[in-house]
């Protein structure tokens, strides 16, 4: 897809851009804090790489604001725009967390009197509705931002996700395979 | 009512003079999102499928016996007013409307979803699906955690072989024929002057023209150990 290469290069140029950053900080890091870097920086690329249009990358972008140590790693990497989007993210949240409180309210009230339309199968479309309001909770906890939408935009935040993150995999894989493959070697030389 | 129905926050209900006749539905005009494929055009294709098929199956004249069409009322927004008509046999409350309304939306996306998600056409009901879907998202989150842990075990210090990665992965991005490639020029002022490690110019960035096949010649000579890096990158272009 057209779209899909640009995004791809999108992703690696910021990607690249915030491993610079964050090794030209730190000259002593083991396993696990670079590891942990590497992902963060993967994340916050993609994420920017895709960040007006969708609100997962806004939800993602603010979290990683919240963790103090990794700030100066976003804020270097995004630049200053960033700052108004996340307090609009949290501002939505609330208010969709009211009309929602105040929906449910309402319709409690005016459903108090109906009768129930279905009356055959009433186990089974009980239990088959608990299947699937227990997997939209888990999906809700995956995609992130995605605990206060209603299920019909997390369905296309969820769809946007797994795009990105199939557009990530496949940049970091081949990225780290050519990385593999050239330590491996200079390894060799070495030996030899 | 269930309470999965209850997070609803487009829909809100206009009850109309004749309850037999079809009900406005008002919803929300929908945020346009840069999603890559149709959806913004999805709905439509599918509701206008849905009233064909309805109409095909059904001929039977009854007062209850309608087709849910797409109104055409919109004014360049997605879908404000959805004129919904009860089937044949079902109740047709403004709330029960609404909600079939709804549930109808929700099934076409999951349908997109299905496509997206390899092996999924095959499963029916939405309970399984979504399984697939979380295990599909968990599984991508997975490898994103794993690739980076590789990424870090590969070298002791990310710095010396960035160089290396950049070099070999815009090889590879050759192979993968994108389409322009975008010369990352100022990445590469960035990356020479805190590392200090060689002084040489890079690889010809400049000469990152959409033109080139083998710029791999040209990206070889910084290294030390010049020969083999070409080696190996053409080595990846094999791989790859």
């Amino acid at each position: 897809m057209h779209t899909s290469s640009t995004l791809k290069k999108e992703f690696l140029k910021k990607w690249i851009k915030g491993l610079q950053i964050c090794c030209s900080s730190n000259k002593k890091m083991d396993l696990m804090e670079r590891k942990k870097k590497i992902k963060l920086s993967a994340d916050i690329a993609m994420a920017s790489a895709k960040n007006p249009a969708t609100s997962w990358s806004n939800a993602l972008i603010s979290e990683a604001k919240k963790n103090k140590q990794d700030t100066i790693l976003v804020n270097s990497l995004l630049g200053t725009e960033s700052d108004l989007k996340p307090q609009k993210n949290t501002d939505r949240i609330i208010s969709v967390h009211k009309r929602v409180q105040y929906k449910k309210i309402l319709k409690r009230s005016c459903n108090a009197g109906k009768r129930m339309n279905k009356k055959k199968n009433l186990v089974a479309t009980i239990l088959a509705k608990r299947l699937v309001k227990k997997r939209t909770k888990v999906l809700k906890r995956l995609v992130p931002g995605g605990e206060s939408m209603n299920e019909f935009s997390l369905i296309k935040e969820a769809m946007d996700y797994m795009l990105s993150l199939k557009v990530q995999v496949d940049v970091m894989r081949s990225v780290v395979t050519a990385a593999e493959v050239l330590s491996e070697d200079k390894l060799m030389k070495l030996v030899e | 009512m269930e309470t999965d129905n209850s997070l609803e926050t487009t829909s809100s209900i206009l009850p109309n003079s004749s309850p037999n006749n079809f009900n406005l539905v008002k919803e929300e005009p929908i945020d346009s999102d840069s999603l890559h494929n149709s959806s913004p055009n999805l709905s439509d294709p599918i509701i206008s499928k849905s009233t064909k098929r309805k109409e095909r199956e059904k001929n039977v004249k009854s007062s209850a016996k309608k087709s849910k069409n797409v109104a055409n009322e919109t004014d360049g927004e997605e879908l404000p007013y959805v004129h919904v008509r009860a089937r044949r046999g079902q109740a047709t409350d403004s709330h029960s409307l609404a909600e079939r309304a709804r549930r109808e939306k929700i099934n076409a996306r999951m349908k997109l979803l299905q496509e997206l998600v390899p092996g999924c056409n095959k499963i029916s009901g939405t309970a399984m699906v979504l399984d697939e879907i979380i295990n599909h998202v968990q599984s991508l989150q997975h490898q994103v955690e794993f690739l980076s842990m590789r990424l870090a075990a590969v070298h002791p210090n990310i710095d010396i072989n960035l160089d290396n990665i950049f070099s070999a992965e815009s090889g590879s991005l050759m192979e993968c024929s994108f389409p322009a490639m975008v010369s990352p020029q100022p990445l590469s002022h960035q990356l020479w002057q805190p590392d200090g490690l060689t002084p040489q110019p890079l690889w010809g960035v400049e000469e990152m023209n959409p033109n080139f096949i083998t710029p791999e010649n040209s990206l070889l000579s910084y290294d030390s150990s010049g020969n083999s890096v070409s080696l190996y990158t053409n080595q990846l272009k094999m791989e790859l």
